[in-house]
């Protein structure tokens, strides 16, 4: 066999492809030709040199946050979403230093939405599934919410009665429910979703004012700052998880939506460097 | 993947697309934090813009989570996801105008090295290196561009590499010679006599 037919199994040889019989058949070859063990030796050359290739990217936390909000937003096709998005797209990117307070108006909507039905629920702040339910109902005002979830260990029923009565009495079925009709699990769990969701919107409007001025901040800051940010999404990702796990526990909650805020202020204290 | 045994990955995938399937948006996070990197460094490759192949990232992401009820085999999800972002580059280049990265065979150098001479020996900094490959690589046709990626940046085999563009072996094979040829015209001048590394 010639080089010219030797010469692109070399290629194939060095890309891994080559079948066992013919490597045999190549490596007898190599050994005895000058000019396919120099072109061999080149190739082999050249794909250190691509594995050293190194990329001028990374991941940002901020690819995520947009998946996730064009997911969400996308409800009904590509056509009405594209037609959706270019609407968005023009209310929030007004400007650059408008799209940072559009983003605070979303939030603080959000994080008002989630306290005011929170509060309707009777969930008290600092409750958590399985401890002093107790502690929390006597120094709360907000009432108790009636147990809904199965499983659980605490047992506010004795203390619900005494502070809110009408949602107590709504409980076990004695009185049509006036104030509440809904369960309260999937009313918690859809405001603190809303919230959630409103959180990821405005922090995808927000990475996008920082990616493009990413490259005017100084490499250092911009290091600290992406340090920053992968530690919330750490947060981010585990309180989700808990979330999810415990739907009625506002600390998780809480802790996610906190985290979450968190983020959104490192991002507009990049956006405004 | 590095590390992992195919029957492994395989049954993680597709117990992935699975949930996915099911509505479970963490599993597609997962998928999300399994692929990310290797789908950006992809778009990259073929479209030279940081910012953009975020974008296109992004956009190739959102396709994947509409249409996975549409992957068939869910063992080859990587070659899936990677046709998806194939589509998403492709559509991208072929609507843009060429800009003027594009580098022929006889024009001057896009990247110039920093005291306009070659360093010692022919050695180049990993950075430079980086800028002169990605500067030859804008040089190169779509197809051989897209060849030459998924197979010697990105380590696919030939197989993958045709269930990614639809391409048959030998054509991949064909392009794949001549897009090493024309990125070895594009880089040698670079490497210094004899070509030592």
């Amino acid at each position: 066999m010639s080089c010219e037919k030797w010469l692109p199994l070399i290629e194939e040889f060095v890309d891994g492809e080559l079948d066992d019989s013919s490597i045999k058949g190549l490596r007898a070859h190599l050994a005895a030709c000058g000019e396919c063990s120099s072109e061999y030796r080149q190739l082999l050359k050249e794909q250190e040199l691509y594995q050293n290739y190194m990329r001028d990217i990374e991941v940002t936390p901020a690819l995520w946050a947009g998946v996730q909000a064009r997911i969400q937003q996308n409800g009904a096709g590509p056509g009405l979403f594209v037609r959706i998005r270019g609407r968005l797209a023009s209310a929030f990117t007004a400007g650059p230093r408008l799209s940072p307070v559009y983003a605070m108006l979303l939030v603080i909507v959000a994080v008002a939405v989630t306290v005011i039905i929170m509060r309707r629920q009777g969930t008290p702040s600092g409750t958590s599934v399985g401890t002093t339910n107790h502690a929390t109902a006597e120094g709360n005002p907000t009432p108790v919410p009636p147990p809904t979830t199965p499983g659980l260990k605490e047992s506010p029923r004795p203390e619900a009665p005494r502070h809110e009565p009408t949602i107590a009495q709504s409980l076990p079925g004695s009185r049509p429910p006036r104030v509440i009709a809904k369960p309260v699990q999937p009313t918690a769990e859809q405001a603190v979703r809303e919230a959630e969701q409103k959180y990821v919107a405005a922090i995808a409007i927000l990475s996008r004012d920082v990616n493009k001025h990413r490259s005017e901040l100084d490499p250092a800051v911009a290091a600290k700052f992406e340090s920053t940010l992968a530690s919330i999404d750490f947060t981010i990702r585990e309180t989700r998880r808990a979330v999810r796990e415990h739907p009625n526990d506002p600390v998780a909650a809480q802790y996610m939506l906190a985290a979450y805020s968190e983020k959104l202020d490192v991002l507009r204290e990049m956006a405004g460097q | 993947m590095p590390g992992v045994h195919p029957g492994t990955a395989t049954k993680t995938s597709g117990d992935l697309v699975a949930r996915v399937r099911n509505g479970d948006q963490d599993a597609f996070r997962l998928i999300f934090d399994r692929y990310s990197r290797p789908l950006m460094s992809f778009l990259y490759d073929m479209v030279g813009k940081r910012d953009l192949a975020e974008e296109l990232a992004q956009e190739a992401f959102v396709r994947a989570y509409k249409n996975i009820g549409g992957l068939r085999d869910e063992t080859k999800l990587s070659t899936w996801l990677f046709g998806i972002a194939k589509n998403v580059a492709r559509e991208h280049l072929r609507t843009r105008v060429r800009d003027d990265r594009k580098v022929d065979l006889d024009d001057d150098p896009v990247i110039e090295l920093k005291d306009k001479a070659l360093p010692p020996e022919g050695q180049l900094l990993n950075k430079e290196l980086s800028g002169v490959i990605q500067s030859a690589l804008a040089g190169l046709d779509e197809d051989k561009r897209l060849v030459f990626v998924l197979k010697v940046l990105h380590q696919h085999s030939y197989e993958e590499i045709a269930g990614i563009t639809g391409s048959s072996i030998p054509k991949l094979k064909t392009d794949l010679h001549r897009a090493r040829a024309e990125m070895r015209k594009r880089i040698k001048p670079y490497l210094g006599v004899g070509n030592e590394l």
